[in-house]
């Protein structure tokens, strides 16, 4: 006796195949009517046994597609039963829609390989899942250079929901695989394609940002209405920025939904209507030849709720220099939601009247870095409460006034106890002006009095004459409520204006001192911690004494130093130069 | 205090706090007054209301989200990152999770439901078909005519 599969093999070729066979060869013949010539009584001749055998041939291919795709079905159908059995299949649909727009949206999914990327993985791993993505029409709505090649699937099965248009190149997602980079590359190369194939949907779009191309590329792309846009990002490569200044229509100046604008390098006419109720307005590298800073601030009057502005490198034409026309063509614009102001790059008269014509809430996050730098009253408005106001000077708690990258500028930073207030650099773009620092340190105390001030650092500033001595202590004596002070990159000379003299007592609150890099020698530091402490032998004026001393990278700190600073009940922490 | 019951009738007594991050528990408070009848909670067990009771009591004090935190939450905005003690506390087997998010749904807690769904993406995302259907033990279902229109979708994104 045979196996089961022998005996199997046999039914089925004796029992089953056989009349199955005869049927579809009974039924090929009846749809070519053409009888076998045996039946018919004739001789069978070689036409006639070929004939024959193309009808075999045909059954019988007939018949494995017949098995085969039942079988399938009903292997289909089975599998998506026991598939209801696992575990995730208890989720509901609904959930299971949400997981899968989480996997959707995630930065890291941006910058996989197709096959790899939600919602193309998860539309092909089971019926059900299937069914959910292709149901989940806001999983196909982030258009962007790696899935534009199947561009037309993500269009119909969004069915209609609002459209996401990236153009984003490999380094906004560390693309190590390079496989933004590459399809980045190819799509910008051919975006009038691209955009082509999605102008039929611009009723449709929310957002485009694009990134990295190149201002030819953007001519005569996007002229017709975009009634739903909502963020709008077109930056040029930077070195396409220096050609010759193109002015740009976009979408035919209709974008009534638009509040998140953003141009590098790309030049759009003050007079569009684009530049209206904004909510974040960028602004980088564009040179106005025929909009004016005027202009530019009705349109900020047009964005009462601006809750971000930043205008890099933008140049308009000179305004004028007489104090009298210039008052006279101010216009005031309130922008009570404006969180973000970051000014870099424009020339300081410029900073000074934008500075000088906006009103804002307190506590804005503002940033300055400028261009040309002079000092602080050639940027800040002339009213001292127009300052205080803009630069929140009395819930500053902290500041820290470092050198800049390239050590001929600096940078303030100052902070309440909770935010950053601002930050603003003098970074000499031009010929390195040494004075600089000299003269916007000397500001602190009488231009930009810190009344609450309680912590002071001075980073890289007092290793060389970057700031002179006299302006060292002039700033400390106007700051008596500092507790906290760092040195950091310190010549000794500067520590030792700290000794308290019956002449001289700077800092009297002051409670921490930290010194790093510091060649103070440790006779000159015992003298500091000795008159600074009650046991000192000094008197100490509102009973203020040095409780704490942090020493970095500094000679003076072996340990017979240390157990002499102890002894005047000082706490002394030493941090491993890093 | 408040006392759950739950499925398999283990009654759990809680702070009033914990036991309203569930907006239907705070809904079911406010509806009945001050009551000292244990509230019936039939969909869950006491294993997974353990659980979901410990993500409650270490979240009682933060505000709850309103309606417009949901509202702003759109697609576009959403991230897959995870707190670092919900991280910790969500590290369960694939059946406990699915469980919580469960308990999450029905109990409408929308934080606890957006850690458990977060976590299964994190899973899911950057795997092929395959490894997603190792992943959760599901077989392929697909009818050889289904997979040729799949294989043809993928010939468009082979092309580039």
């Amino acid at each position: 006796m045979g196996s089961l599969e022998d005996l199997d093999v046999q039914i089925t070729t004796s029992d089953i195949v056989p009349p199955l066979i005869q049927m579809l060869c009974k039924r090929i013949r009846q749809a070519h009517q053409d009888e076998p010539s045996e039946l018919l009584g004739a001789k069978p001749t070689r036409d006639s046994m070929d004939a024959q055998c193309a009808v075999i041939e045909l059954a019988q291919r007939l018949a494995i597609n017949a098995i085969n795709s039942y079988a399938g079905e009903i292997l289909s159908a089975v599998r998506r039963r026991r598939n209801q059995l696992t575990a995730i299949h208890r989720l509901p649909n609904e959930i299971l829609a949400l997981i899968f727009e989480f996997t959707e949206c995630s930065p890291e999914n941006a910058k996989q390989p197709l096959d790899l990327r939600s919602p193309i993985n998860i539309s092909q791993v089971s019926k059900l899942w299937r069914e959910i993505a292709l149901d989940t029409a806001t999983l196909w709505t982030a258009i962007d250079a790696v899935n534009a090649p199947i561009l037309h699937i993500f269009t119909s099965r969004s069915k209609r929901a609002l459209l996401d248009i990236k153009l984003l190149p490999g380094r906004e997602f560390h693309d190590e695989e390079g496989h933004v980079t590459v399809a980045h590359h190819y799509q910008t190369t051919h975006f009038p394609g691209f955009i082509r194939k999605l102008l039929p949907h611009i009723n449709r779009w929310k957002s485009m940002q694009l990134l990295s191309l190149t201002r030819s590329t953007l001519e005569r792309c996007l002229n017709e209405p975009a009634h739903q846009l909502d963020t709008f990002h077109a930056h040029c490569s930077a070195h396409d920025i220096e050609s010759p200044v193109y002015t740009y229509r976009f979408f035919d100046d209709h974008t009534p939904r638009l509040r998140d604008l953003s141009l590098v390098g790309v030049c759009v006419s003050l007079q569009s209507p684009m530049f209206t109720g904004l909510t974040c307005l960028h602004l980088e590298r564009v040179q106005y030849t025929h909009s004016s800073v005027y202009q530019l601030l009705q349109n900020l009057a047009a964005c009462p709720l601006l809750e971000d502005l930043h205008l890099w490198h933008v140049r308009f034409p000179l305004l004028t220099t007489n104090p009298d026309l210039l008052s006279e063509s101010q216009l005031l614009v309130g922008l009570p939601r404006l969180q973000g102001l970051t000014l870099r790059g424009l020339q300081d008269h410029l900073t000074q009247f934008i500075l000088a014509s906006i009103r804002v809430s307190p506590f804005l996050g503002l940033g300055i870095g400028l261009f040309d730098p002079t000092d602080f009253e050639s940027i800040l408005p002339p009213n001292a409460d127009l300052v205080d106001n803009l630069l929140n000077l009395h819930h500053i708690c902290t500041l820290v006034v470092q050198s800049s990258h390239r050590g001929d500028g600096c940078i303030f930073i100052a902070q309440s106890s909770e935010t950053d207030l601002f930050t603003i650099y003098f970074d000499s773009t031009g010929a390195a002006d040494r004075g600089v620092t000299e003269r916007t340190v000397s500001a602190i105390g009488q231009v930009l009095p810190f009344p609450n001030l309680t912590s002071l650092s001075f980073e890289g500033l007092l290793f060389q004459n970057t700031l002179g001595m006299s302006t060292f202590t002039r700033v400390l004596q106007d700051l008596p409520t500092i507790t906290t002070l760092a040195l950091h990159e310190c010549l000794a000379k500067f520590a030792e204006e700290l000794v308290v003299t019956p002449a001289l007592h700077l800092c009297p609150l002051l409670q921490t001192l930290e010194l790093t890099a510091s060649k103070i020698t440790a006779e000159r530091l015992v003298a500091i911690v000795k008159s600074r402490t009650e046991t000192g032998g000094q008197t100490l004026g509102d009973g203020a004494r040095l409780g704490e001393i942090i020493l970095s990278d500094c000679a003076a700190a072996i340990p017979g130093t240390m157990r002499e600073l102890e002894s005047f009940g000082v706490k002394v922490t030493v941090v491993a130069k890093s | 205090m408040v006392n759950l019951v739950t499925s398999d009738n283990e009654s759990f007594t809680v702070e009033k706090a914990v036991a309203s991050r569930s907006v239907l528990i705070k809904n079911m408070l406010e509806d009945v007054g001050e009551s000292d009848q244990p509230i019936p909670l039939p969909n869950v067990t006491a294993s997974v209301l353990k659980k979901v009771l410990e993500y409650c009591d270490h979240h009682k004090n933060e505000p709850m989200p309103t309606s417009e935190d949901l509202a702003a939450e759109d697609t576009r905005k959403r991230t897959t990152d995870i707190g670092e003690w919900d991280q910790k506390f969500i590290q369960v087997d694939q059946e406990m999770l699915f469980e919580i998010i469960l308990a999450a749904n029905y109990l409408d807690i929308k934080p606890l439901l957006d850690v458990g769904c977060k976590t299964v993406a994190n899973m899911i995302k950057g795997k092929t078909p395959e490894e997603i259907r190792k992943l959760f033990n599901i077989v392929n279902d697909f009818t050889p005519e289904e997979e040729a229109q799949i294989k043809k979708e993928n010939e468009w994104a082979e092309d580039r």
